[in-house]
């Protein structure tokens, strides 16, 4: 089955970021970004878009689909 | 007041509400009576947790509100309806099996019924939101 999969962690640690602080850029709360980091949650569009904003990455840079 | 506080503040509110509604559903099964406790509580601390959740938001502001109150969050409560409705319609059977058997009275099962479904939704959301 096809999953959701992202690299959020790493591009947020190479911009220098904090969960709390990414969380305050996008406007989320700092489990939310907790949660998709640890593949429990899957953002909206909307807010896939908003953190790759924040990120100055693409969407596709972000979350990946990863087949079994 | 941070959009955590707010979070936290809201946990807590809930949970003690819940347990206050639960407390009292399961007070009334056990005593078989539809009062066990004084009627007006469950509503009284429903109210209390509108009322506080209501000052801490405004006191957060628009913005910290509107992350304590994010997608997430709306993932969360929205799931925790949707196993509240499920349990609500089961305890119809469940009840009816009870009255049925004279275990209970028609009384003593709407409120402990009422009670029991009002603090689903509340109960529901503290443990999903603490265990994700």
């Amino acid at each position: 089955m096809a999953e959701l999969r992202n690299t959020l962690k790493e591009l947020r640690l190479h911009k220098g970021l904090t969960q709390a602080s990414l969380a305050q850029q996008v406007g989320v709360s700092r489990k939310t970004i907790n949660t998709i980091e640890n593949h429990v949650f899957s953002p909206s569009a909307l807010l896939a878009m908003q953190i790759a904003k924040v990120l100055d990455v693409t969407v596709h840079d972000i979350f990946f689909v990863k087949d079994d | 007041m941070t959009a955590d506080m707010l979070a936290r503040i809201r946990i807590a509110v809930f949970g003690v509400a819940g347990l206050v509604c639960a407390s009292y559903s399961v007070l009334a099964l056990a005593t078989n009576t539809p009062d066990p406790m004084s009627p007006w509580l469950p509503g009284v601390f429903g109210c209390a947790a509108a009322i506080v959740m209501w000052i801490s938001s405004m006191a957060a502001g628009l913005r910290e509100a509107g992350i304590a109150h994010d997608e997430l969050y709306r993932l969360e409560w929205g799931l925790a309806v949707k196993l509240s409705y499920w349990f609500a319609i089961g305890l119809y059977p469940v009840f009816g099996i009870f009255m049925a058997l004279g275990w209970v009275s028609p009384t003593t099962a709407f409120a402990a019924m009422g009670t029991a479904t009002g603090a689903a939704p509340l109960l529901s959301f503290c443990i999903i939101n603490l265990r994700g």
